[in-house]
């Protein structure tokens, strides 16, 4: 009787993608230790002054405080809203309203600040309404308020598609046995509503936090000056205006300390499901009360959701319109940093989507494989905790010494870019190419489908939506991105983030206005272009 | 002859053993309680287990070297036998050798012989899941593989049903000399057949 050892039998071979994955892995994990050593480098060991640690402090508590309010209003906020939503779930507006969400989801930062002043500024919409009502107009936006509501605007819509997704899997038999015994709304929070959220809760709380804790954009343009700051913006300051590298350094490696114990907290409170898709639940008509008050109260909340999540944006297609248009299509430089702004996006979309899906495709085969995942795991990982400037300061400090970064700028912003949209795509891969493997794996073995003629035939056609996600979140992320350019950025070399962000600067606001509109709608016809693309290249009826 | 000698299987706290032989033409029937390994058998002469011990042959030649896709094997499972996106008649070509991929006229024939005819081009989310289950019926019977194995393919269908795809299979399994092996949970299955049932764990 013969007898076999066989570790991996033939169908579970993880193969070669196996290999370039792990490759992958270890180099963005050299290229993550390498940055975070230079950085070390600078900082040095020695004792910081009083005042240099005071500051430290200060900055380090305001980002602390500011992430933690950021992300509990928007918990809040996202709560309210989904509630109403999933009540009114069998009405158009609320559909409707969970399609908007996903709009601040590609939005660009500057984008969105030139909204939200358009919307809540002194001379603002909300403003033009008080004084037509006779009553003072709005302060000026800028400061601690202006960044709280602006990280509501991009995070409640985010949270607002999870907390939809966990309502929507709630058996529709519990809404029914509620309406049968007559629970009233608390009761039905508490007992049906609330178990199903406060398991994607803490998890999205820790990742909304994270989010808050590294914004940059957001409070250079809206915090008002050097009293509202965030660690990210101070390392930006000490690097590019004081050049106070050993202070830039220090600051980084907190900021990295900070964010990666909420990536471990993260991790361990939600394993790898904080990006869950909203899911589509089957509506039934038993889940709430359906008198005129309840009614009245949900439609106020939706309501006030709209004016803050889509006026914005309605406000800076409104103001983008019209003259200004036609002078800034006159710039010269308007067409040089959209070529560069789209070459850039496109290129770090592209290979973001590339190495996402390889390593997603990696994990996927090892784990089948039963092998280990952990290298694949922590190099996607560590990108949640080294945010952008942290990882551009790194490169900064690494390359000054043997080149000219200013030089190499286009291609380390497209590196920096690259690396920002990596964990989010390779979250929205992974979780798809997983479940297919579940699905698929035994019948294309059985049925001799394999390698390329699998991806082609089987895998890319199921994907493709995905992918097309993916590729669409990852370019439009790097076309509105102003973190990694605030760096490495020029007169000679300039993105369009940049430009606004300048345009703003110099008060010229019919200019910058319609500059985000042009922003905004290159973005949204790249995401746009993603999804048909991929949907091109995963038709497939006739193998 | 599908022959199992001396088969051991190994997990921590299981042992599964078999030893039997199915000829060509005929039908057997695997039944037992839940966890005694019915599945474990199909997965091992499919290629997606690995016995610790044995031989598995078709007409006397081993074939545990090969892989799922190299054995005389085809299999059909309870669900996910069809890929969603491709038409049923995509879906049974791609399961097809190069060279009978594009026989169009093989596969309408097929089709017409599990009585699935003009379902064709129609897309498996469109269709029953009795007529999914004879769609991946007639792409098993397309490969020309000798062993049919069967994983519950129809317990989730009704009775009725169920009488029509296993006078298919019954009129298959003559017609082509293959060796069918089906796992089953209902007794009455294999009376309505006529064949042979191995009980295992009884």
């Amino acid at each position: 009787m013969a007898k076999r050892t066989q570790p991996i039998i033939a169908w579970r071979r993880p193969g070669a993608v196996s290999a370039l994955g792990l490759v992958l892995s270890l180099g963005l994990l050299l290229l993550a230790f390498a940055a975070i050593a230079a950085l070390m480098m600078v900082a040095g060991g020695g004792a910081l002054s009083s005042q240099a640690a005071g500051y430290i402090r200060h900055v380090a508590s305001l980002t602390f405080l500011q992430a933690s309010l950021s992300s509990l209003l928007s918990l809040a906020v996202a709560i309210l809203v989904a509630r109403s939503a999933w009540r009114r779930a069998l009405e158009w507006r609320s559909r409707y309203l969970i399609l908007f969400s996903f709009l601040p989801v590609v939005l660009p930062t500057t984008v969105a600040a030139t909204g939200l002043i358009a919307v809540w500024g002194q001379s603002g919409i909300v403003s033009t309404f008080l004084g037509a009502a006779g009553m003072p107009p709005l302060r000026p936006i800028y400061g601690f308020g202006a960044v709280l509501l602006a990280h509501v605007f991009f995070n409640a819509p985010l949270m607002l598609r999870v907390l939809s997704g966990a309502l929507a899997g709630i058996p529709a038999a519990q809404w029914r046995l509620a309406a049968q015994w007559g629970l009233s709304d608390w009761q039905r929070f508490s007992q049906i509503e609330w178990p199903a959220l406060r398991r994607v809760i803490p998890g999205l709380l820790a990742l909304v936090f994270l989010l808050c804790f590294t914004s940059f954009s957001l409070v250079l343009m809206l915090g008002g000056g050097p009293s509202v700051t965030t660690l990210e913006v101070s390392i930006y300051t000490a690097l590019r205006f004081d050049f106070d590298m050993a202070l830039a350094g220090r600051l980084a490696l907190l900021q990295l300390a900070i964010c990666a114990v909420v990536v471990v907290l993260l991790t361990l409170v939600t394993g790898r499901s904080w990006s869950a898709a909203a899911a589509a639940g089957k509506p039934v008509a038993q889940r709430g009360d359906a008198g005129f008050p309840a009614r009245l109260a949900d439609a106020v909340v939706i309501g006030g959701f709209v004016v803050l999540a889509v006026l914005p944006v309605a406000a800076v297609i409104w103001r983008g319109i019209g003259a200004h248009m036609v002078t800034i299509l006159g710039w010269s430089a308007l067409w040089q940093a959209t070529l560069t702004s789209l070459s850039i996006a496109i290129l770090s979309g592209g290979l973001a989507t590339l190495i996402a899906l390889v390593l997603a495709t990696a994990r996927t085969r090892r784990v089948a494989a039963g092998l280990t995942v952990w290298p694949l795991d922590l190099s996607i990982s560590l990108y949640l905790a080294v945010s952008a400037i942290v990882l551009g300061t790194g490169l900064f400090i690494l390359l000054r010494q043997v080149a000219d970064v200013f030089f190499l700028a286009p291609g380390l912003v497209m590196l920096g870019n690259m690396l920002v949209a990596l964990p989010f795509a390779y979250r929205v891969l992974e979780g798809r190419l997983s479940s297919l493997a579940r699905s698929q794996d035994r019948l294309c073995a059985s049925l001799g489908i394999r390698g390329w003629r699998r991806f082609r035939h089987v895998t890319l056609p199921a994907l493709a939506p995905e992918l097309g996600y993916a590729a669409g979140l990852s370019s439009a992320l790097s076309l509105g991105d102003m973190t990694i350019i605030a760096l490495f950025g020029s007169q000679q070399f300039q993105t369009l983030p940049w430009l606004l962000y300048q345009t703003m600067a110099r008060y010229r606001a019919g200019e910058a206005a319609a500059l985000a509109l042009w922003l905004l709608g290159l973005t949204l016809a790249l995401f746009t272009l993603c999804v048909l693309v991929s949907r091109l290249a995963g038709r497939q009826r006739h193998a | 002859m599908l022959e199992i000698s001396n088969v051991q299987f190994q997990r921590p706290g299981l042992t599964f053993s078999y030893d039997l032989s199915v000829k060509a033409g005929d039908i057997l029937a695997v039944q037992g309680p839940s966890g005694v390994g019915k599945t474990t058998l199909l997965d091992l002469i499919a290629g997606f287990e690995a016995p610790h011990s044995g031989s598995i042959a078709w007409q006397g030649q081993d074939f545990l070297a090969a892989p799922p896709w190299d054995r005389p094997v085809t299999t059909v499972f309870q669900s996910d036998n069809l890929f969603e996106h491709l038409s049923c008649a995509a879906n049974v070509a791609i399961g097809l050798d190069a060279t009978k991929r594009h026989d169009s006229v093989a596969i309408d024939n097929a089709f017409q012989r599990l009585g699935i005819g003009g379902l064709q081009d129609r897309l498996p989310g469109t269709i029953s899941g009795g007529q999914q289950q004879r769609v991946a019926l007639a792409r098993a019977l397309l490969r020309g593989k000798p062993v049919l194995l069967l994983d519950e393919s129809f317990s989730a269908l009704d009775w009725t049903t169920r009488q029509g795809c296993f006078d298919s299979l019954r009129e298959i399994a003559m017609a082509d000399q293959m060796a069918v092996l089906f796992v089953s949970h209902d007794s009455r299955d294999a009376a309505y057949l006529g064949c042979k049932t191995l009980l295992l764990g009884g």
